[in-house]
C-alpha cells in the first residue's frame, strides 16, 4: 500500500504579530487612542448645543466629506495591496532588482508601478525584500518612492485636482527623484549590517503575516484570492483609524482656522513649505487619499507648499516612523529623518522657483 | 471571537453607511461629495463587503493579534465618522464658514479666492432682456456680458456689517471634490426695500446686474427687483 501525499495545508491567515518595538508604544497608543475618542465624543456632545452647534456642525462635514472620499481610496489600496502581497512573485522582483546595486535603486524608485503598495502597506513588503537580498539602498528608495510613484496614487491626486495631470506628474516625478536621490546617498553611507536590525535580519521575516504560506506555492486561485482579501481586511483594521484621526484633525484645523491665517503665508512660499512638510509629518493619512487633504488648500497655499505636503507625507509621517523602528537600525531612521525633509524642502524651493504658478 | 464580532461589525455599519447614502441619502452626499465621485462611494461598499464576507467566513483560529483589550480604542475609533453621520440632517456650511474661508481686508469687502472651472458660455437661447437662472460663477466669470441684463439666481443671503445697510452678500459654495475644499463664491445684492431675508437662507434674488465698484475692488451686484425665500437646492453646491 503507498502512501498517500499529504495535501498541502491550505494557508489560513494570521495577522501579523506584533514586534517589540511596537509593544513598546502600545500602551501610548492605547492612552492616545482614548483620549482622541474623548475629545470627539466631547465635541459631539458640544455640537448638540445652541452655542456650538455651527462650528461642531462645520467640523462634521468637513470631517466626513474627507472620509467618505478617502476611505474608499484605502479599501482600494488595502485591496490592490492584498492582491499584490498573494499574487506578484515576489521573486521575480528580486531578480529584477539585485543584479547592479545602482541600476537597482532607479528601478526601485519605479516599482511602485508594478506593485502599488501604500505607505502603510509597505513596511512588511521591504522587510520581505530585504530578507531576500534585496540591497540596502534599493530597498530604501522602494520605501520611499512605491507610496508614491504608482498608479492609484496617480489617480487619487487626478481625481483631487480636477484631473489636471501636470499635479500627478510633478508629484510622481518629484517623488521618484527625491528617493533616488536619498536611496544613492544613504546606501553610501549605510548597508545590511550598520542599517538593519540584527535581531531582525536573521530570519525571514513572515511579511503579511500569512503563516506558514508560500504565496507563490500550490493553493488554488480562489483560496489565494480570499486570502489577499483576508490581508487587505487586516490592513483596513490597522490603518483605518489612523485615517480617521487624520482626517478628523485636518477638518477640525479646516473649520477652526480662518484662511486669514494662511494669507499671510501667500507672501513666503518658503515658510509655506515649512508648515505643510510639519503637517505633512503630523498630520498625513495616505499617500491614496492625502491628495485630497492636500487639495483643500488650493487657492490658499502655493501649489509648491500642496507639493511638499503629497510628497513628504508618504515619506515620513508619524506612523511610518514608528514602523521602521521595527526594520532599521536607530542611526539609519535618525538619517532618514534628517534627509528626507531636506531634500524635500530643497525640492520644493526649486519647483517654487522655477514653476511658481505650476497650480 | 469578540474581536470578529466587533470586527464583523465595524464592516457591516461602514458598508451599511455607503449603501444608504448612495440609495436613499443621496441629499446628504450632495452635501459631502461632488457627484463625478459618488462610483467611489459604491466602490468602497463593495469592496467592504467582500472584506465582511471574509471576516465573517474565516474560521475562529488562535489569534496572534494584541488582545481586544488593547485594540478596542482603535475599533470605536472607526465608528467615530458614523456618529458625526448623525449631525448630517442639521449640519450646514453658513455664514461663519464663509467669514473662515474668505480674505477679508479690514477697509473693504472680502476677496473672491474661489476660482471656477472654465464655465460654460451662456446659452445660446437666452433672450437679451430675459431673465433665466444663472449660477454665480458665471454670474463672476462673466459679470461684463452680463452687465445691464435683468439675471435671476438663487443664493444664500447674508449681511456684512462693512457693508452698506442696503447691501447683502449673495453667497454659495464652489467645490472640486469634497465639501472639505469648498470655497466661497459670492456677489452683492443691493436691496430695493425687500425685508432682509437672514443670515443663511436661501433665497432667489431676480434684478438687474451691475457692477459695485468701491475702493478699487469690483464686484457683480444685483439690484433686486424681488428677493424671495427658497428652498435649499437638492445640490448646494456649485461646481
Amino acid at each position: 500500500m503507498t502512501k498517500q501525499p499529504k495535501p498541502l495545508p491550505l494557508p489560513i491567515y494570521q495577522p501579523p504579530a506584533q514586534t517589540a518595538s511596537v509593544g513598546l508604544g502600545k500602551e501610548l497608543a492605547w492612552v492616545g487612542s482614548l483620549l482622541f475618542l474623548a475629545v470627539t465624543l466631547l465635541l459631539l456632545l458640544l455640537g448638540q448645543t445652541t452655542a456650538w452647534r455651527g462650528l461642531i456642525g462645520n467640523i462634521a462635514i468637513n470631517f466626513l466629506a474627507i472620509m467618505v472620499e478617502a476611505l474608499p481610496f484605502m479599501l482600494i489600496g488595502s485591496l490592490a495591496g492584498g492582491l499584490i502581497e498573494v499574487f506578484v512573485p515576489l521573486a521575480w522582483v528580486d531578480r529584477v532588482v539585485r543584479r547592479h546595486r545602482i541600476r537597482a535603486v532607479f528601478l526601485a524608485g519605479a516599482m511602485g508601478l508594478l506593485l502599488p503598495v501604500c505607505e502603510c502597506a509597505i513596511v512588511p513588503v521591504i522587510r520581505r525584500l530585504l530578507g531576500k537580498g534585496v540591497p540596502l539602498a534599493a530597498a530604501l528608495t522602494f520605501l520611499l518612492a512605491g507610496p508614491i510613484v504608482n498608479g492609484i496614487v496617480a489617480a487619487s491626486t487626478a481625481i483631487a485636482y480636477s484631473y489636471d495631470w501636470m499635479v500627478p506628474a510633478v508629484r510622481l516625478g518629484s517623488g521618484y527623484c527625491i528617493a533616488v536621490i536619498i536611496g544613492l546617498l544613504l546606501g553610501r553611507w549605510f548597508n545590511r549590517d550598520n542599517g538593519l536590525l540584527p535581531e531582525w535580519g536573521k530570519a525571514l521575516p513572515v511579511s503579511c503575516g500569512h503563516q506558514g504560506c508560500d504565496h507563490d506555492g500550490k493553493p488554488s486561485r480562489s483560496a489565494r484570492f480570499r486570502h489577499a482579501l483576508e490581508h487587505a481586511s487586516d490592513d483596513f483594521f490597522s490603518v483605518g483609524f489612523y485615517l480617521v484621526i487624520g482626517a478628523f484633525i485636518a477638518a477640525f484645523v479646516r473649520s477652526v482656522v480662518p484662511m486669514d491665517a494662511f494669507s499671510h503665508l501667500l507672501a513666503t512660499p518658503w515658510q509655506a513649505i515649512l508648515i505643510m512638510m510639519v503637517m505633512a509629518v503630523l498630520l498625513n493619512l495616505c499617500s491614496e487619499a492625502d491628495a485630497f487633504i492636500a487639495a483643500s488648500f488650493r487657492g490658499i497655499l502655493p501649489g509648491s507648499a500642496q507639493m511638499a505636503f503629497m510628497v513628504l507625507g508618504p515619506m515620513l509621517d508619524i506612523k511610518l516612523l514608528l514602523m521602521y523602528l521595527s526594520v532599521f537600525r536607530k542611526r539609519l531612521i535618525v538619517a532618514l529623518a534628517f534627509t528626507v525633509p531636506t531634500v524635500v524642502l530643497v525640492a520644493m524651493l526649486t519647483l517654487q522657483a522655477f514653476l511658481p504658478d505650476l497650480f | 471571537m469578540p474581536t470578529k464580532i466587533l470586527k464583523c461589525l465595524l464592516l457591516a455599519l461602514w458598508a451599511g453607511f455607503f449603501a444608504w447614502l448612495v440609495v436613499f441619502g443621496q441629499g446628504h452626499l450632495a452635501r459631502l461629495l461632488h457627484p463625478k465621485l459618488w462610483w467611489l462611494v459604491v466602490c468602497g461598499a463593495v469592496v467592504l463587503l467582500l472584506f465582511l464576507a471574509v471576516s465573517c467566513g474565516k474560521p475562529a483560529t488562535a489569534s496572534r493579534e494584541v488582545s481586544l483589550w488593547w485594540r478596542w480604542p482603535t475599533f470605536l475609533i472607526l465608528l467615530v465618522p458614523l456618529l458625526y453621520g448623525i449631525m448630517l440632517p442639521t449640519a450646514r456650511f453658513n455664514a461663519q464658514t464663509f467669514a473662515h474661508r474668505t480674505v477679508q481686508p479690514p477697509d473693504g469687502p472680502p476677496v473672491q479666492t474661489a476660482q471656477a472651472a472654465p464655465v460654460q458660455p451662456a446659452d445660446e437661447e437666452e433672450g437679451e432682456g430675459e431673465a433665466a437662472e444663472v449660477p454665480l460663477t458665471r454670474l463672476n466669470d462673466q459679470a461684463a456680458r452680463y452687465a445691464g441684463r435683468e439675471v435671476e439666481t438663487v443664493c444664500q443671503g447674508m449681511r456684512d456689517p462693512q457693508l452698506p445697510e442696503d447691501l447683502m452678500i449673495c453667497y454659495r459654495f464652489l467645490i472640486n471634490c469634497c465639501a472639505a475644499d469648498a470655497r466661497p463664491v459670492f456677489i452683492f445684492v443691493k436691496k430695493t426695500g425687500q425685508a432682509f431675508p437672514g443670515n443663511d437662507s436661501w433665497v432667489r434674488v431676480k434684478g438687474q446686474l451691475s457692477v459695485y465698484e468701491n475702493r478699487g475692488f469690483t464686484i457683480p451686484m444685483i439690484t433686486a427687483e424681488t428677493l424671495t425665500a427658497e428652498k435649499e437646492p437638492a445640490f448646494p453646491f456649485l461646481f
